[in-house]
């Protein structure tokens, strides 16, 4: 089992709407702070997402240069570009292989991509992208990305872009090329990951036991594959929250308060569906509400949903292994979201996680 | 940041002296939605501070026929925005107009209708084989260049609709239309005539045009389960 850090630079708003002068460079920096500390407590990768327009709830446009950073700063933890949004009218592919390329470069071979097609109208319609074409272009992107990472003389001639041959340059550090995954909404982009030999980046919370059984047939399928790339990635992630306090009912209080800040935030979204009626987005991209316990008496504070990872270490310790045990083989943590955690609970939080429930996890490796 | 000058919207709607307490179920019934990205304002300018808002907020034109139903004939044109209240989706209704001998029920019953006093005019839903075209006055609003979608491609947002309670507050009635599509299809929204000083608010402008549906089903009238006070913050 593989820890990681999922950040999607959420920036808090003043109580007038507006958002503070220095809050941006406040959430850059502590993010930074954050993932270097996850390097040095043996954490596996940092992720960062691509959202455009995203007022409040992310204002990571530009995580290429985030993640520069991030891979300046630190040793081991593998660097996550995900996910890449695969729509050319957002991202040129000829542009994304070239940063990718230039990333694992600086890193060291660290780079991990992950590729997507984005789920919002905001996003979209602010690109001026056709939400019919996006699972074509996303086809098409984890197709020649490999291509151009690795053949000297590229040309292409596609559905939604075209050149002429050309080097694109400079070529990835790791051979042939870095890990490709596919960020995972809508149930079956799992198979279309396995089939294409990707990993899965999972972002849409599941119950166990549907998790359980898309995490089987994954794994089944992408025995046969036929893998678009010179590299295969068997592999399953989910995304979960993570806040570690020894003490049960804090955690419960503040890592809750992030998960439902982070849940509320995210239904404030316009899917494209709401925008646009499509067949090409069938349900909604979000971290969904997790199953919650029924509480017995009014007024009663409600359980923490099961599998979070928010509590204190046995109580993690626990949801983490029944993750493991459905199949997952990692999970990357929101560890914040809109400074509802005063980043040095986050600090403390990530340490007490190293130091009570990680080893439990290395032992088995 | 972009603001829309004057303040939040001023919301009125029917009396609501009849609540639906059943479902009623229209078959036949043709819905059309054309939806545009409303420009130079922001939604939480607007909305009541019982809404949030999305971004960019989007301008919605409902229109709902139904000639066979047991409630009366009517046709319905609304000019809505996307909202959010607490986590749920929703589109507020700024302006509604009905017609038909079930327009009256309607109002009384769901809150489709203009405000008391406010007479209703006319509102035609008119079906071609390249177009769909609503016409209301200061109204006239269609789809062209129809293709076939799924009959699970069109989702239609829950409406909250200004109503007038027994001790004369203002609510919003939460109305989860459901419709069982038969038959639907996306074109290009079209705008000929919207006069917003009329279905709504002078300073509100379509701008983007995202996208229009036209769908033919059983629509369910719900009974009523929630009213929403419009200046309490969720």
């Amino acid at each position: 089992m593989r820890f990681g850090l999922f950040f999607e630079l959420s920036v808090p708003r003043l109580p007038d709407g507006r958002f503070a002068p220095g809050a941006e460079a406040k959430v850059y920096r502590e993010a930074i702070e954050t993932a270097v500390l996850a390097d040095q407590l043996g954490l596996d990768s940092v992720w960062a997402v691509e959202h455009h327009f995203l007022e409040g709830y992310s204002h990571c446009s530009a995580p290429e240069v985030f993640l520069t950073a991030v891979a300046a700063r630190t040793q081991h933890i593998r660097i996550g570009h995900g996910a890449v949004v695969c729509v050319p009218e957002i991202n040129h592919p000829v542009r994304v292989a070239e940063r990718c390329a230039a990333l694992d470069l600086i890193s060291g071979g660290r780079l991990d991509v992950g590729t997507a097609r984005s789920s919002t109208w905001t996003e979209l319609g602010g690109f001026g992208a056709d939400p019919d074409e996006t699972k074509k272009t996303w086809d098409e992107f984890v197709r020649v990305l490999p291509r151009m990472w690795t053949e000297d003389a590229f040309a292409y001639d596609g559905i939604g872009w075209s050149m002429p041959e050309r080097n694109v340059l400079p070529k990835p550090h790791q051979q042939p090329h870095p890990p490709i995954w596919v960020t995972v909404t809508t149930p079956g982009t799992e198979l279309d990951a396995a089939d294409r030999g990707l990993g899965c980046l999972g972002v849409a919370a599941v119950t166990f036991g549907e998790q359980e059984r898309r995490t089987a047939e994954y794994h089944r399928r992408i025995e046969l594959c036929d893998p678009v790339g010179g590299v295969v990635t068997r592999s399953v992630t989910t995304q979960n929250f993570l806040y570690c306090h020894e003490d049960l009912d804090q955690a419960a209080a503040v890592g809750g308060a992030m998960a439902a800040t982070f849940n509320l935030a995210n239904s404030h979204l316009l899917w494209t569906r709401e925008a646009y009626p499509t067949s090409a987005y069938q349900s909604l991209g979000n971290q969904a509400t997790r199953q919650v316990k029924e509480s017995g008496t009014p007024g009663e504070r409600k359980p923490l949903p099961e599998g979070i990872a928010i509590g204190d270490p046995v109580r993690l310790l626990e949801e983490l292994k029944r993750w493991r045990d459905v199949g997952i083989d990692g999970i990357n943590f929101i560890v914040n979201t809109m400074d509802v955690v005063p980043h040095e609970a986050v600090l403390d939080s990530l340490r007490l996680f190293a130091a009570e429930v990680l080893p439990a996890f290395r032992s088995e490796r | 940041m972009s603001t829309v000058a004057g303040g939040r919207l001023r919301l009125a709607g029917p009396l609501l002296s009849d609540p639906a307490a059943s479902p009623v179920l229209v078959p036949g019934a043709t819905v059309l939605q054309a939806v545009w990205e409303l420009a130079g304002g922001r939604g939480a300018d607007l909305l009541p501070p019982a809404l949030a808002p999305t971004s960019p907020t989007l301008l919605t034109v409902v229109a709902i026929a139904a000639s066979d139903s047991p409630i009366g004939a009517f046709t319905v044109a609304q000019v809505r925005l996307s909202c959010r209240a607490g986590a749920r989706a929703r589109a507020l209704a700024i302006s509604t107009a009905a017609d038909g001998p079930a327009a009256s029920l309607l109002a009384r019953a769901w809150g489709f209708g203009p405000a008391e006093g406010v007479a209703p005019g006319p509102v035609r839903l008119e079906r071609r084989y390249d177009a769909v075209t609503v016409t209301a006055p200061g109204l006239s609003v269609g789809l062209r260049d129809p293709s076939p979608l799924g009959t699970h491609d069109v989702q239609h947002v829950v409406g909250l609709h200004p109503v007038v309670v027994a001790d004369g507050g203002l609510r919003l009635a939460q109305v989860e239309l459901d419709i069982d599509v038969e038959r639907a299809e996306r074109g290009h929204p079209v705008l000929t005539d919207l006069d917003m000083a009329r279905w709504g608010d002078e300073r509100l402008h379509p701008a983007l045009a995202v996208a229009a549906s036209f769908v033919v089903g059983t629509l369910t009238l719900p009974a009523l389960r929630f009213l929403l006070e419009p200046d309490r913050p969720l």
